[in-house]
C-alpha cells in the first residue's frame, strides 16, 4: 500500500557562508509542494498560540512559493546554552522545522565535563565556550544563518555575533540576548507583558490594600529580569495593591529562601501575595512553607520546572507562567532562513503579528493554574515536550 | 486498512508457525481476553521490520497462553498498520484504543504515534509499554495511565558511537537522517558528544523517504567531506542509499545507526557490498543468542534487534500484572501497576529468564518474587519507567552477520548524565 507522504524533499545542498551562489547539484523530486501543517494533532489544544502558529505557517507559505530547489535552502546552525531542561523543546522545536523546511541544520551547544557551574568565572568560560563554536560555524563557511542563545552580551560575544552576520548571514537570538550586535531579532518572552499577566493572575485573589512580595532582581545589567519584575510592580501597584521593595534572587535556595522568610515576616506588611519573577519561584514556596502560611500567601510563578513542579503539586502555587521555548525553537531555524529566502523586508512584514517592536518576537506565555494543569500535561505530551 | 482485531496479511505465516498462538482467523476475542493493543509497520518505509515485530509480540503471546495465561485469561493481541505514517498510524491507533476495551499497548516504531495517542491512553487509563529502539521520550504525570520505555535512551547510544568514531581517529562528521524524532535527536546528541572531543561537525542532512535516487545527497557528501558518515535511517532508505553508495565506488566511510542491525537490511542490498560496514546498536545482554535461538526455532525469523524488546514488553507486562493479581485479586490500576513493573524488573527474587515464563508466573501466583532477566537482558527501570541500561554495542557486519565488536558505555566523561 501507498504511503501517505507529508514531507517534501529533503535532499539539500549547502552553499559558502556568505555566498548568493546556488550549489552545483540537481535536485531529484520536485520541490514546491504543499504546505505541511503545523503540528496537526495539537492544533485543537487552547494551548496552541494562534498568532505564533498562524505567523508560523504563513512564512512557510511564503517560502514554499518560491519553490527552492534543494541546492537553494540554506543551512542554519542553531547555538544554545544546553540541550537540557528549558532548551530540551527548543532542540525538538529547531529539529522539526529543519525538517519541515527540508533544510540542513547544526543544533549545537557546549559541554565540558570538568565546568564548574558554581565558580565565579562558569558565565564567561561558558560565554567563551560558545564564541569558539561560532567561530568555527564562520570558519566552516557553511551556514547562512543562526539562531543563538548567549550567556553574555558583551565584549567577546558581540563581535563574534557580528563576525557571523558579516560572514554568513542573519542572527537571532533566543530567550537571551546581545541587544548591541547586528542580530536581527530577539525571539524570547516579552518579559514586561509577561510580568503584567503574572501579576493579573495574581489579583484574582489578591484584593486592594493587601501586600504582594516581589522576587525580582535588582541587577540593572539583566534588563530582562528588571522588565518582568517591573510589569508585575506596575500592575499591582495601579491595581491599588501595596508593593514593599521587591527581593532580589542569588540564586541559591536555602539563602534566598531566608531573605524572603524574613521579608514576609515584616509585621509592617499584610502578604498575602507574592509575584515570583523567575524559574526560581520554588524559593518563594519554600518560604511559605516554612512560615507555614500555605493556604494565606497565594504565589504566582515562572516556568515550570522540577522543583517548581514539585511545590505546585502540593498546593503551593496559585499559578505558574510557562514559557513557549518549543516556537522558540521552530522560530529561531525558520526566521533566518526566511530572511534568507524572502529577504528582510517581507519577513518583517510576515512576522508584524507577533513582533513586540522592530525586533522583538513575542512567543507568549501561559498560566498554569490547577484548572488547566492536566490539559497542559497534555498538551505537552502530545507535542512530545514533555520532559 | 485492516480493521482492529484482525491481523494483516502480511503476518500470516508467522501465525502458522507460531505454536500454540491465536489463529488469525479465529472469529472472535475470546469473552475473557486480556487484550494487548499494537501498531506496527506493515507497508511505507518501515515494512520491513513490521513482521518480525509483530512475531516477537505473537511469540511472547504465545508462551504465555501456554502456560495458562494470567489467572486463566488468555492474552489476544490487537493489531494494525501505522503504515510508517505518522497520520494514518495515529488514526489506526485511535482506532483500536478507541473502539475495544484494551488495557494495554505496546509500540509504535513512529514516536510521533505514541505522543498523539497519550490522551487518549490516559482517556481509557491503560498502560502503554514502548520498546522501540526509537521509542518516544516523554513523561506525563498523569496517575490515570502509565508509559515504561524499555529501549535505551538515544543520547547513549548516540554517544557510544561518537566514542567509538572518535577513538578510531574520525576528524568530521556528518548524519545523515529520515525526518523523525528520533533520528534527529540522534544526530544532535551524536554531534554534542563528538564535538566536545574537538571533532568537526557537519549540518545534519535531510533524504526523502521516497525518493528512488539520492544523486543530491551524495553530490553534497563530495564536496563537504566528511571523515564518516552516520546514517540514521529506516532500513528501506538505508538499503537504498547503500546501493547507491556501492555504485559509487565507496566514496566515504559510513557508520550505521541502532536501526539498521537489521536482517531486513541485508536482504535489499546486494551480498557483500556492506562487508566490514559498522554501527552501533543496545547491548543485548548475554542471552541474547539463546534467543535468537528460541526465536528461529519457534518462528523461523531472524529476529530483529527490536524483537528482543517487543518480547519482552509482553513478558514484563505479564509478570507485573500477575504479580498485582496474586496480591490484590485483580488487574492492577496503571499506578499500582508501575510498582509491579519495578517489582518484576528488580534484582530481588527468582530469576525468570524469557524462556521460563511458565515458571515465573507460577511462582507469582505462589506469592513469590521474581526478577526477570529477558532477551535483551535484565531490565531497571527507574520510577519515571525509563530503561536505565544503556551500554552500546559496536558492531560489524560480517557475511549476513553483525559481529559484535566492541562495547561503549557513556559517562559523565562524554555527556550530561542527569539529563541523559
Amino acid at each position: 500500500m501507498r504511503r501517505q507522504v507529508i514531507v517534501p524533499l529533503f535532499v539539500v545542498v549547502m552553499v559558502g557562508c556568505g555566498s548568493s551562489s546556488p550549489g552545483t547539484s540537481t535536485p531529484i523530486v520536485p520541490d514546491g509542494g504543499g504546505i505541511i501543517p503545523n503540528d496537526a494533532a495539537a492544533l485543537a489544544s487552547p494551548f496552541v498560540p494562534a498568532a505564533v502558529d498562524n505567523t508560523i505557517n504563513q512564512l512557510v507559505a511564503a517560502i514554499e512559493a518560491k519553490g527552492l530547489s534543494s541546492s537553494q535552502k540554506p543551512p542554519i546552525a542553531v547555538l544554545l546554552k544546553t540541550f537540557y531542561d528549558f532548551f530540551a523543546p527548543v532542540v525538538i522545536g529547531a529539529n522539526r522545522m529543519s525538517t519541515r523546511l527540508g533544510t540542513p541544520t547544526v543544533v549545537e551547544a557546549p559541554f565540558d565535563p570538568n565546568a564548574d557551574a558554581t565558580a565565579p568565572d562558569a558565565l564567561d568560560k561558558a560565554a567563551a565556550a560558545q564564541n569558539v563554536y561560532i567561530s568555527s560555524l564562520i570558519t566552516d563557511t557553511l551556514y547562512k544563518g543562526m539562531a543563538y542563545s548567549p550567556y553574555e552580551a558583551t565584549g567577546d560575544s558581540i563581535t563574534t555575533l557580528d563576525a557571523f552576520v558579516n560572514s554568513c548571514g542573519p542572527v537571532v537570538t533566543i530567550d537571551s540576548d546581545i541587544a548591541d550586535s547586528k542580530r536581527s531579532y530577539l525571539i524570547a518572552t516579552a518579559n514586561y507583558q509577561a510580568g503584567v499577566t503574572a501579576a493579573k493572575k495574581l489579583l484574582e485573589v489578591v484584593k486592594p490594600g493587601e501586600a504582594v512580595l516581589v522576587f525580582g532582581t535588582t541587577l540593572a545589567a539583566w534588563v530582562s529580569g528588571i522588565e518582568r519584575a517591573q510589569g508585575a510592580i506596575d500592575t499591582l501597584t495601579a491595581a491599588g495593591v501595596i508593593v514593599p521593595p521587591k527581593v532580589s534572587p542569588i540564586w541559591v535556595l536555602e539563602t534566598d529562601k531566608q531573605s524572603l522568610i524574613t521579608a514576609l515576616s515584616d509585621p509592617a506588611y499584610n502578604f498575602t501575595g507574592m509575584a515570583c519573577m523567575y524559574s526560581n519561584a520554588d524559593s518563594c514556596a519554600a518560604a511559605v512553607e516554612a512560615l507555614g502560611k500555605k493556604d494565606l500567601i497565594k504565589i504566582v510563578g515562572f516556568d515550570m520546572g522540577a522543583a517548581n513542579k514539585a511545590y505546585f503539586d502540593k498546593g503551593y502555587f496559585y499559578g505558574i507562567a510557562v514559557q513557549r521555548q518549543y516556537y522558540m525553537g521552530q522560530l529561531g531555524v525558520l526566521v533566518p532562513y526566511a530572511i534568507n529566502v524572502l529577504g528582510v523586508a517581507q519577513t518583517a512584514a510576515l512576522l508584524q503579528p507577533i513582533l513586540v517592536n522592530a525586533s522583538f518576537i513575542d512567543t507568549g506565555i501561559d498560566i498554569i493554574t490547577v484548572d488547566n494543569y492536566a490539559a497542559y500535561m497534555s498538551y505537552l505530551s502530545e507535542l512530545g515536550i514533555n520532559a | 486498512m485492516p480493521s482492529p482485531g484482525r491481523t494483516p496479511q502480511a503476518t500470516l505465516p508467522c501465525l502458522i508457525l507460531l505454536a500454540g498462538c491465536i489463529a488469525s482467523d479465529q472469529p472472535a476475542t475470546p469473552p475473557n481476553a486480556i487484550r494487548i493493543g499494537a501498531v506496527l509497520p506493515f507497508s511505507g518505509a518501515r515494512a520491513a521490520s513490521g513482521v518480525v515485530l509483530e512475531t516477537a509480540l505473537r511469540l511472547g503471546i504465545a508462551d504465555v497462553n501456554a502456560a495458562g495465561g494470567l489467572a486463566g485469561r488468555p492474552l489476544w493481541l490487537d493489531i494494525d498498520d501505522s503504515h510508517s505514517d505518522d497520520v494514518r498510524g495515529t488514526a489506526n491507533a485511535f482506532d483500536l484504543i478507541d473502539g475495544n476495551t484494551i488495557p494495554f499497548f505496546i509500540g509504535t516504531e513512529e514516536p510521533k504515534i505514541a505522543y498523539q495517542i497519550t490522551s487518549a491512553i490516559k482517556r481509557h487509563g491503560m498502560v502503554h509499554l514502548m520498546p522501540a529502539l526509537t521509542a518516544a521520550q516523554f513523561h506525563d504525570p498523569s496517575a490515570a495511565a502509565a508509559w515504561f520505555r524499555l529501549s535505551p535512551s538515544v543520547s547513549f547510544m548516540a554517544c557510544a558511537l561518537a566514542r567509538h568514531m572518535f577513538a578510531t581517529g574520525i576528524a568530521k562528521t556528518e548524519v545523515v537522517v529520515d525526518p523523525d524524532d528520533y533520528s534527529g535527536n540522534f544526530a544532535v546528541k551524536f554531534g554534542a558528544v563528538i564535538r566536545s572531543k574537538g571533532t568537526t561537525v557537519l549540518p545534519t542532512l535531510l533524504v526523502d523517504p521516497r525518493s528512488s535516487s539520492y544523486a543530491d545527497t551524495f553530490d553534497t557528501l563530495v564536496r563537504l567531506a566528511p571523515d564518516a558518515v552516520v546514517l540514521m535511517t529506516s532500513p528501506s532508505v538505508a538499503a537504498g542509499l547503500l546501493q547507491e553508495w556501492a555504485a559509487r565506488g565507496r566514496p566515504i566511510k559510513i557508520f550505521l545507526g541502532p536501526t539498521l542491525k537489521d536482517a531486513a537490511l541485508l536482504r535489499n542490498v546486494p551480498a557483500g557490498i556492506l562487508e566490514g560496514v559498522m554501527g552501533v546498536s543496545a547491548d543485548l545482554g548475554e542471552r541474547s543468542e539463546e534467543f535468537r535461538t528460541y526465536f528461529e526455532a519457534r518462528t523461523t525469523f531472524v529476529p530483529a534487534t527490536g524483537s528482543h524488546y517487543y518480547f519482552d514488553a509482553v513478558a514484563l507486562l505479564t509478570l507485573a500484572v500477575a504479580e498485582g493479581i496474586a496480591q490484590n485479586g485483580t488487574i492492577p490500576t496503571p499506578a499500582l501497576l508501575k510498582e509491579h513493573m519495578l517489582n518484576v524488573s528488580s534484582a530481588t527474587g527468582t530469576v525468570v529468564a524469557f524462556d521460563q515464563l511458565a515458571q515465573g508466573l507460577a511462582l507469582l501466583a505462589a506469592g513469590q518474587k521474581v526478577s526477570y532477566s529477558g532477551a535483551a537482558g535484565s531490565y531497571v527501570l527507574n520510577a519515571l519507567g525509563d530503561s536505565t541500561l544503556n551500554r552500546g554495542t559496536i558492531w560489524q557486519i560480517s557475511g549476513s552477520d553483525f559481529v559484535t565488536v566492541d562495547y561503549e558505555q557513556c559517562d559523565s566523561t562524554d555527556m550530561d548524565l542527569t539529563n541523559g
